[in-house]
């Protein structure tokens, strides 16, 4: 170690030493909530620019102090099921949903996606259809796709 | 200004400033403001045309949770660097803050860390000392140079306020003081 690095070190050991690591660690081990309490913070956000609201006029619907309020949106609060449920209420948003075994969540891009896999679907079967229908010189007819359900037979009906 | 320690490793040290004004460390500082969705979304509304203007249309709150997951990741890496007596070096984890120094390394040279996700805004500021490097503060930078935005500028001043200060402290003679 060269001696401005001996100076640096002593510099340093004159203060106490950075908390930067500890907090790290708590938001490593805490990540998965902490993930969900910033979302909530964030939706809370949104819905009070929506609304045009301070948080002193959410103070005031929730009956709380201005400082409660912030303590719910800087994303390290472990919310309540009774402060979610009155959030909801006072804002107009969902903030949570508890899912039955036969639900799922899922986004819109999630949903788009879906919507886009069966139009293509749908579109490979009403070729298909119309293949088949030409090698048996029929006219096609689109609505009768669906009456057609394509198997892993597929290659033989077409064999005509 | 004083100096305070992050981690003291046997081939290197990592440390950073805590100015007098605030009440913690140029790095605590910036894990706390980079963990706040209250403090970034105010950023981010304040400055979501020159987001916009480099990554297309989004919302302020996906906008601060990709800001947070990629400071979350940054200081894990950072976290691991910490705890790793074997591997690499901090050297690897900071770049020149000039990109037309890229490979080059000289004494008090300024630095800088990007976030870890592709085309990352996130950036934190260090000074080289010998093997230990000094954290002299973070931005959020949005813009193409320091100089556009009031917050970023803030950064350069404090990098050369610290490389003075360093100087001064060093052992007269030592260092290579190259002004850019």
């Amino acid at each position: 170690m060269s001696k401005t690095e001996e100076k640096l070190k002593n510099l340093a050991a004159k203060n106490p030493p950075s908390n930067w690591k500890e907090k790290v660690a708590y938001r490593k081990e805490n990540k998965a909530w902490l993930k969900k309490s910033t979302r909530i913070a964030l939706r809370i956000l949104d819905a009070l620019d929506d609304k045009g609201w301070k948080q002193t006029d959410l103070a005031k619907a929730l009956g709380v102090t201005r400082q409660q309020i912030s303590k719910l949106v800087k994303g390290q609060n472990d919310y309540k099921l009774s402060t979610i449920t009155q959030l909801e209420k006072v804002l107009k948003i969902q903030l949570q949903a508890i899912l039955a075994e036969n639900e799922q969540v899922m986004t819109e891009e999630m949903i788009k996606e879906k919507v886009k896999e069966e139009i293509t679907d749908y579109h490979r079967k009403l070729t298909l259809t119309q293949q088949y229908f030409e090698l048996k010189n029929q006219k096609p007819n689109p609505h009768t796709v669906m009456a057609v359900e394509p198997s892993a037979e597929d290659g033989y009906a077409l064999a005509g | 200004m004083n100096i305070v320690s992050i981690f003291e490793r046997s081939k290197d040290s990592l440390y950073a400033v805590k100015y007098d004004e605030e009440p913690l460390d140029a790095l605590e500082l910036l894990q706390e403001y980079w963990s706040d969705p209250e403090e970034l979304h105010k950023f981010f509304k304040k400055y979501k045309k020159d987001y916009e203007a480099y990554y297309g249309k989004a919302k302020i709150s996906q906008i601060v949770e990709k800001a947070i997951d990629d400071a979350d990741l940054l200081f894990e890496a950072l976290f691991k660097l910490a705890e790793d007596e074997s591997g690499k070096h901090l050297g690897e984890f900071f770049k020149p803050l000039h990109n037309k120094e890229a490979g080059k390394a000289y004494e008090l040279q300024q630095l800088k860390a990007y976030g870890r996700l592709s085309n990352s805004f996130l950036r934190i500021y260090a000074i080289r000392y010998g093997n230990s490097y000094v954290i002299t503060g973070g931005a959020i930078k949005l813009t193409d140079q320091m100089k556009d935005r009031k917050h970023t500028k803030e950064e350069l001043y404090k990098l050369n306020l610290v490389r003075a200060y360093l100087k001064e402290h060093g052992e007269e003679g030592e260092f290579v003081y190259l002004d850019i």
